[in-house]
């Protein structure tokens, strides 16, 4: 279908059903219109303008992909102007030293903020991200379904075609073990590290 | 416990996996697409100010100029470079009833550019108390109703009493001297700037590179 011609319902449809273009298509949309708004809402350069955009896009592609955003309340336009606007608010409150803004720190910030309160302020997510790509299939789809589109157990289990919620749930108990044992051996100790 | 913990440790790590491959994706795509082009002087302007009153702005700057000798290429650098600074530190919501007190009421005015409004009362909040983000703000709006010396001392002000908005501050003040034409203080305000570090150093570059 003619991208072009597809309404803001549609786009999101696409963007959930993981088709990447759906995605790319949304970011080349909007993309001079917002940079060109941020530059004189947030008084930034262009480069920075491009991290404040680059950041947007990630919280929405998260929000659909996770069932937050199942329906827009506005335009898909309103929708990313504002996460644009709580973003520059939300840094300049953070880094009012006047460093210049990245996308990766508006990945972690989103991130930090957005966890339940149990996660801990310094954890390695890069070492979780290098150990989550070398876990595997069923492992890695499982947990990407469990934590990343916050499926239930019953979706999971249909997805994935388990006998049913409960032995999924133990499969996902144990690629967790299996993550975390990864994680602990890739952490440097004062022992490996010389 | 701990264990609640670490899954909520992994669980972020997870979702950054997922979010950081994108991140990457969407790198990728930047660079392959055309810079975008900012927007024209004349369209800033526009969406600066309201139709009519950008016309008689840009009567009375060429009046100001004729009248005052000053150099027209100030005005048009500072008319293209100003855009006054957001309000980041307490944002007002749509809707809110009448009965909002002087604080709310100075930033919400700030907000909807009544500028005028906004000065009046972030002068009255900063007899009570002086702080940091009321001074930017309120040397913003000076320097958008044209009152270039008050805006000056608030960021003077500003840089010489506290910490945390000196870049800022620093930016506002270089274009002060712009639009009074003392082009050698600014200049040593945009070297200043011009740390790749600093949010403001490819403008100050720029300005740089502008004014002879």
């Amino acid at each position: 279908m003619d991208k072009t011609a597809m309404s803001d319902a549609e786009l999101l449809h696409l963007v959930r059903s993981g088709d990447a273009s759906g995605l790319s298509f949304v970011y080349e949309k909007y993309r001079r219109e917002y940079i060109n708004w941020i530059r004189r809402f947030g008084n930034c350069s262009a480069d920075e303008a491009c991290e404040f955009y680059q950041g947007t896009i990630l919280i929405f592609y998260e929000n659909v992909m996770n069932g937050k955003l199942t329906e827009l309340q506005s335009s898909l336009k309103t929708y990313l102007f504002g996460i644009g606007k709580n973003l520059v608010m939300h840094q300049y409150r953070k880094n009012v030293r006047g460093e210049r803004v990245k996308a990766e720190f508006i990945l972690q910030t989103h991130l930090a903020d957005s966890s339940q309160e149990l996660a801990t302020k310094d954890v390695d997510l890069a070492l979780v991200h290098r150990c989550f790509e070398r876990i595997g299939d069923p492992c890695h789809r499982l947990l990407e379904l469990f934590y990343f589109r916050q499926k239930s157990m019953e979706e999971i289990s249909s997805e994935l075609g388990y006998k049913n919620p409960e032995t999924a749930k133990n499969q996902k108990y144990k690629c967790m073990e299996r993550l975390r044992k990864l994680v602990e051996d890739e952490r440097p100790t004062i022992m490996n590290v010389e | 416990m701990m264990e609640e913990r670490n899954d909520q440790d992994l669980a972020q790590g997870i979702r950054y996996h997922f979010l950081h491959k994108k991140l990457d994706e969407l790198r990728a795509l930047e660079k392959a697409l055309p810079a975008v082009e900012s927007e024209t002087a004349v369209v800033r302007v526009l969406h600066y100010w309201k139709p009519m009153a950008a016309a008689a702005a840009v009567i009375l700057a060429i009046t100001f100029v004729f009248l005052f000798n000053r150099s027209e290429s100030s005005e048009e650098l500072f008319a293209r470079n100003f855009e006054p600074y957001p309000n980041v530190f307490e944002p007002t919501q749509r809707g809110v009833d009448g009965t909002s007190d002087k604080r709310t009421s100075a930033f919400a005015m700030y907000e909807q550019r009544n500028f005028e409004g906004a000065a009046t009362l972030f002068k009255e909040l900063l007899t009570e108390k002086k702080e940091p983000e009321i001074l930017l703000l309120l040397g913003n709006a000076n320097l958008a109703l044209n009152r270039n010396e008050e805006a000056k001392n608030n960021f003077l002000t500003l840089i010489r009493d506290f910490d945390g908005l000196d870049e800022q501050a620093k930016w506002f003040l270089s274009l002060c001297y712009l639009k009074s034409g003392e082009k050698e203080k600014a200049k040593l305000i945009w070297e200043q700037l011009g740390d790749p570090k600093i949010t403001y150093s490819e403008k100050a570059k720029k300005l740089l590179n502008e004014v002879k």
